[in-house]
């Protein structure tokens, strides 16, 4: 091969990398907290035989939406994935130019073509987000225990929405803020704490989140079960809360079934394979976090599903005062019922 | 081209010989090897298809192989992923006339060759159904995703669904059941939208609407008389709560239930007071293999929502006439649970009318939420009552829900003991004196199925054959059918 073609060779591929970066690094700037929504109910398994079972029973389409749906679990992968298009479209635009343009001109052009396209359909269209997609990108952050992030999209906002009352007051309560700013809002109920009306498994899984914070460990897990049920047993999210449900418990090998699973993830087997240490309860006492979950457990069983929320709180509160989320909750419910009967 | 052609086929055959496993002379660890399943000393049946295993990944070991040996016939496997899965032709030509099966594993640790104790696995003439069913549904709480029922091969690794709710508009079906493992002889239960009994007789299907003024439900448990004529079934008012605490994490209970009978000529129901009464709650009939006695699990009518953990059932049979479509006057306790304590649920009796295997736990019906359920047996033709816990057998989690092959020699059951919460079929041999082998979990073609699959098997059921109906000829029924009403006696 001549040396000049060896040398344009090696200034393509070079032209190539340096707008794939420039792509990546203003989708990774720019993608709004929603993109990564649906991944966080279902992901890929790095798995032949899941492979093969998935395609038969959803076919081969979900299993190749299931392959790149994996990459939206963080921005800076999503925005790997979603450069892929643009620099196709930058290949492209560069050979049809080169008609008519020349020069640093040819070089220029295209590389500003894309990123306008990609800032205005990819980052300013995706922004102009209505409340469904606010909730989906809460819904992200509630997932990542971005609680300052929810705290600052609800500033100079009046929000009527149920669901996305439970999402701030959960910041709120995780930052130690809900009992000063609960009446920041017009909460009015239970339902701006503890939603009441399931309509999605999503629902089902707030509430799981919204439950753990506030120190109800089998409610957590039985919401955490129940949307994971209608997701194909296939959320990452909820297979993780799951194990940590399950390890609260000291139900270790069923938390192991679900650790088995992450494994099998890309962007979660790390997570599992650090969680698997905590399956013993010398391991459990000596986590912070899940030590002060499991003493959250009431010593007396009973169904919290059928008995008040306010009595639960009540035991968790006086058994473990350390867990002081379920105090924030046990106080803010507290105010809401003074609301109402004022 | 004869020169070329001939070089290369050697290179093939010499590459493949010198990649087939070969015994390796190792060094003895004197250790059982790290297998689930569990297979030293299991007795399999003939005509199952191959157990798969994996052996732990913490065990260190590299280049893992499976040595298979019955008499002179040996075959050597290699691992995959720690995983063996013997070729189920390879399978059934070593235990042809083989009484017995050693499996030898070897693997190389720092460089050198290893093997763990041999594994023996005994190979049994007595024959197992060649078909089983099952449901497939999350171990959830209120709600279900996917489910269905599903039949299996047992000779071979094939599932088919009977049915899924995928053609039920995403309803859930329940209590399937077959007369004798018969499957042309079948029942189960649809619920919400397109509920009724669906009873399936020699490729035809009735849908029925079993609700009547004078019963607390529609029907529920069932068991089908020998005769075909009748089914046996419980009705039920039943709820469930979580637990926040118990171990157990699900609560089932009946507020209410009687034991009926239905007949499939007349699309009637009857009972009678012994099986309806206001102070008991009765459930979960069955017939003797004769047709002659149905026995019922009865517990007193206690406040339940104010202590469910006092409700504890007996175990009572009471006459059936099939010619008059009938029952006795008498009502007789093979297990009273007033004096002997736990509670009594799924009597199943062998084929043969000798053996009654129930499962017994501490409280309640819901056996399958129960950690402290297991299985236990008597013999009928014994002249003095004694109750056997199935030793060898249950575990130290929930062991349930079983059904006995036509030859009464295999039993399956369902069991949460590999991680406390979706069940697995398992299999044991009974012998003639009612002596049962070591458990193992049906066999599947991927030794990590059970790992990866979130569903619990819910009631095991042999079949003598595959059920062929097309699940589409049950969904137009279900669809496009109102079904008939079925009638009250008392």
């Amino acid at each position: 091969m001549p040396k000049s073609k060896k040398h344009n060779i090696a200034k393509a591929i070079l032209g190539a990398m340096a707008a794939y970066a420039a792509i990546v690094l203003l989708l990774a700037w720019q993608l709004p907290d929603w993109i990564g929504f649906s991944e966080q109910w279902r992901t890929f398994y790095w798995d032949w035989a899941w492979v093969s079972e998935n395609a038969h029973e959803n076919g081969w389409l979900q299993v190749v939406s299931d392959f790149f749906v994996q990459f939206l679990a963080n921005k800076w992968s999503a925005a790997l994935l979603y450069a892929l298009p643009c620099l196709l479209i930058w290949i492209a635009l560069s050979a049809i130019l080169k008609r008519w343009l020349k020069g640093w001109v040819l070089r220029i052009a295209p590389i500003a073509i894309v990123l306008a396209g990609a800032w205005i359909f990819l980052c300013n269209g995706l922004q102009n987000i209505d409340s469904n997609q606010r909730f989906k990108g809460q819904m992200c952050l509630v997932g990542k225990a971005n609680w300052q992030e929810i705290i600052k999209q609800s500033q100079g906002r009046t929000i009527s929405n149920h669901l996305e009352l439970n999402m701030l007051n959960l910041a709120l309560a995780e930052t130690g803020n809900l009992k000063a700013h609960l009446k920041d809002q017009p909460s009015q109920d239970v339902n701006a704490l503890f939603v009441l009306k399931i309509e999605s498994p999503y629902v089902s899984a707030l509430l799981s989140d919204v439950y753990w914070s506030a120190g109800e460990i089998s409610m957590s897990q039985y919401y955490a079960f129940e949307a994971n049920e209608k997701m194909d047993n296939l959320s990452p999210r909820l297979l993780k809360r799951l194990a940590l449900t399950n390890i609260a418990f000291g139900h270790y090998a069923v938390a192991e079934k679900y650790l088995k699973w992450l494994d099998k993830t890309l962007f979660y087997s790390d997570w599992s394979q650090k969680c698997r240490a905590l399956l013993n309860d010398k391991a459990v006492e000596a986590d912070p976090v899940l030590k002060l979950k499991r003493k959250c457990i009431p010593e007396e069983n009973c169904f919290p599903s059928v008995s008040s929320i306010v009595y639960d709180l009540q035991k968790i509160v006086a058994k473990n005062p350390e867990h002081t989320t379920s105090q924030q909750y046990l106080d803010a419910l507290s105010q809401l019922y003074n609301i109402v009967s004022e | 081209m004869k020169a070329r052609i001939f070089p290369l086929l050697a290179s093939v055959v010499f590459t493949m010989l010198a990649c087939s496993p070969k015994e390796q002379e190792a060094a003895k660890l004197g250790k059982p090897a790290p297998t689930w399943p569990d297979m030293a000393g299991v007795t399999l049946p003939c005509n199952l298809a191959p157990l798969t295993f994996s052996v732990d990944a913490t065990c260190d070991l590299t280049s893992l192989q499976a040595i298979y040996q019955a008499g002179d016939k040996q075959v050597i496997i290699e691992a995959d992923n720690n995983a063996f899965a013997i070729d189920p032709a390879d399978w059934n030509s070593l235990i042809e006339g083989a009484t017995e099966v050693s499996v030898r594993i070897q693997g190389k640790k720092d460089g050198n060759w290893v093997e763990y104790d041999a594994i023996k696995l005994s190979i049994s003439p007595d024959r197992i159904d060649p078909w089983m069913s099952y449901r497939k549904i999350e171990p959830g709480h209120e709600i279900w995703g996917k489910m269905g029922i599903y039949q299996r091969n047992l000779e071979t690794y094939e599932e088919r669904a009977i049915l899924t709710n995928d053609e039920t508009n995403g309803g859930c079906m329940n209590c399937h059941s077959y007369n004798q493992r018969n499957p042309q002889q079948m029942l189960f239960h649809l619920r919400q939208e397109l509920g009724g009994t669906y009873v399936i007789r020699n490729g035809e299907i009735e849908k029925l609407n079993t609700k009547t003024p004078q019963t607390i439900s529609a029907l529920v448990y069932p068991y089908w008389h020998p005769t075909g004529r009748y089914v046996a079934f419980s009705v039920n008012s039943t709820q469930q709560a979580a637990h926040s605490t118990n171990p157990n994490r699900v609560e089932v209970f009946d507020n209410e239930s009687d034991v009926v009978v239905y007949d499939v000529e007349k699309h009637e129901i009857f009972t009678c007071p012994e099986l309806k009464s206001e102070a008991a709650y009765e459930t979960f009939p069955t017939f003797s293999p004769d047709g002659k006695m149905l026995y019922f699990c009865s517990a007193d009518s206690v406040n339940v929502k104010k202590d469910y953990q006092s409700v504890h059932y007996s175990l009572c049979s009471i006459e059936f006439d099939a010619a008059k479509g009938g029952f006795g006057t008498k009502v007789d306790t093979l297990y009273n649970a007033r004096t002997q304590g736990g509670s009594i649920s799924f009597p199943r009796i062998s084929p043969d009318g000798r053996w009654l295997m129930v499962t017994h736990h501490g409280y309640g019906n819901f056996s399958i939420w129960h950690k402290d359920a297991d299985l236990w047996m008597t013999d009928l033709n014994a002249e003095e009552r004694t109750w056997n816990k199935l030793q060898g057998v249950n575990s130290n989690d929930v062991d349930s829900y079983h059904c006995w092959t036509s030859n009464g020699r295999w039993v399956v059951f369902s069991s949460r003991r590999d991680n406390g919460l979706y069940t697995i079929p398992y299999l044991t041999h009974v012998d003639a004196n009612g002596n049962f082998s070591k458990p193992f979990p049906v066999p599947q073609a991927d030794a990590f199925y059970y790992d990866r699959c979130m569903k619990s098997f819910n009631i095991p059921e042999f079949m003598l054959s595959d059920v062929e109906i097309l699940s589409s000829k049950i969904s137009e029924k279900a669809k496009n059918d109102k079904g008939i009403d079925v009638s009250f006696r008392y």
